[in-house]
């Protein structure tokens, strides 16, 4: 817990100085190994922290989030979420949506580098969380 | 089944807060939450300052040796480094002619968001002044004679400044010789739309042309944008562009003056 609240508070400095959308990343780890509803309060207050030092009207990011984290609780049951591969997907293409909103440059790229964090740290926390490796 | 609607019910909760707080603020009913702004603005100051110091990763290793044999004396010179900084972007300030500095605001950078800190080029700033100091959505910010951005978003505390590089930036310059163009942003800065009957030239200055409202918000006339470095001229085309390279180093900039009317 003490590593995931660490990570969440890495991921709320980053965001301040970087335009790469980490905190999709984070959240799709989250929902994907947790399957907790307390996610979606994370995302709540993760958009909310965003909207203050981004100056954007508070609540546009936070909704966005919750949206993101309720279209990947939604999958859950046609896909089986905690592999590398919908993590990768998941979060590529939540962070294309989230740049493209906010009208950010290239998306691409930043996509894909959100991306490949977002599985290295699913890939450490599933490590340090101790589960079984047969589904990834 | 039971799970199901568990998540279905947190998400509506988040979605229906997220929008009552959206709606409020949007409103201007949230002005009361301001305060928020001074704990994120010093975590984002903390982070800016922080990778402020990136171009020296390269050098970590000797710098990590110097920086433990020089940890105390650090801490004192930080604090005498950071008066002479704010006290010489001060007076070069001064000593500019125009614009006047009566007509300034000094602010300081607390954030600057870019694809890769300390390597690309931001396209906007966070300053720490807002509604409180005055400032208003479409000022102009420069540092000396030159201009940086404008304003984009303000808060109580707070302001966005979206730099002249930014893809969203736009506005009508004119050369030396008075050819009248607008300069768009992007990862290079173009100034477009001159007539092919006017002579440009490769370092030429790049000048603002002035937009200022009944207010007395917007850009001034006269601010340096930049030199032109290459020209694109078709006879077949209407118009000709070139390229603009600014006399501004976003990455080191540390504070911004903020051109009031």
């Amino acid at each position: 817990m003490i590593f995931i609240i660490l990570l969440t508070l890495i991921t709320l400095i980053i965001s301040g100085i970087t335009t790469i959308p980490f905190v999709i990343g984070l959240l799709t780890i989250q929902t994907v190994l947790f399957k907790k509803s307390w996610v979606f309060f994370l995302a709540l207050g993760l958009g909310l922290f965003l909207d203050l030092i981004m100056i954007r009207p508070l609540g546009y990011t936070s909704l966005v989030l919750a949206i993101f984290v309720f279209l990947i609780r939604l999958y859950e049951r046609k896909f089986e979420t905690q592999t590398i591969a919908f993590v990768f997907i998941s979060t590529f293409l939540g962070s294309l949506i989230y740049l493209m909103i906010f009208g950010y440059n290239n998306v691409l790229i930043q996509s894909l580098i959100s991306a490949i964090i977002g599985v290295l740290f699913f890939k450490l926390l599933w490590l340090k969380l101790g589960l079984h490796s047969e589904t990834i | 089944m039971k799970r199901r609607e568990g998540f279905l019910s947190a998400f509506f909760a988040v979605a229906f807060l997220s929008i009552i707080i959206l709606v409020l603020s949007l409103s201007g009913k949230l002005k009361f939450l301001s305060f928020l702004e001074k704990p994120t603005v010093a975590i984002q100051g903390l982070s800016y300052n922080l990778f402020q110091k990136l171009p020296f990763v390269s050098e970590s290793a000797r710098i990590k040796r110097l920086e433990d044999e020089n940890l105390k004396l650090l801490s004192r010179v930080a604090d005498f480094e950071k008066l002479k900084q704010e006290n010489a972007a001060l007076s070069d300030q001064f000593q500019t002619v125009y614009p006047r500095s009566t007509q300034l605001l000094k602010a300081d950078i607390i954030g600057a968001q870019s694809f890769i800190p300390g390597i690309s080029v931001p396209n906007s700033f966070i300053i720490n002044k807002g509604l409180k100091n005055n400032l208003k959505m479409g000022m102009a910010v420069v540092i000396k004679e030159n201009f940086v951005g404008v304003i984009s978003q303000i808060s109580e505390n707070l302001a966005q400044i979206n730099l002249i590089n930014n893809p969203s930036s736009s506005f009508t310059a004119k050369t030396e010789n008075g050819a009248v163009g607008i300069v768009k942003g992007a990862n290079t800065l173009t100034i477009n739309n001159i007539l092919l009957s006017e002579n440009i030239k490769i370092g030429e200055l790049v000048l603002t042309k002035g937009d200022i409202n009944n207010n007395g918000v917007g850009i001034p006339p006269d601010l340096i944008v930049g030199k032109i470095t290459s020209v694109e001229k078709n006879p077949s085309n209407l118009f000709q562009k070139a390229k603009v390279e600014s006399f501004v180093n976003f990455m080191n900039l540390s504070a911004v003056f903020v051109y009031l009317q």
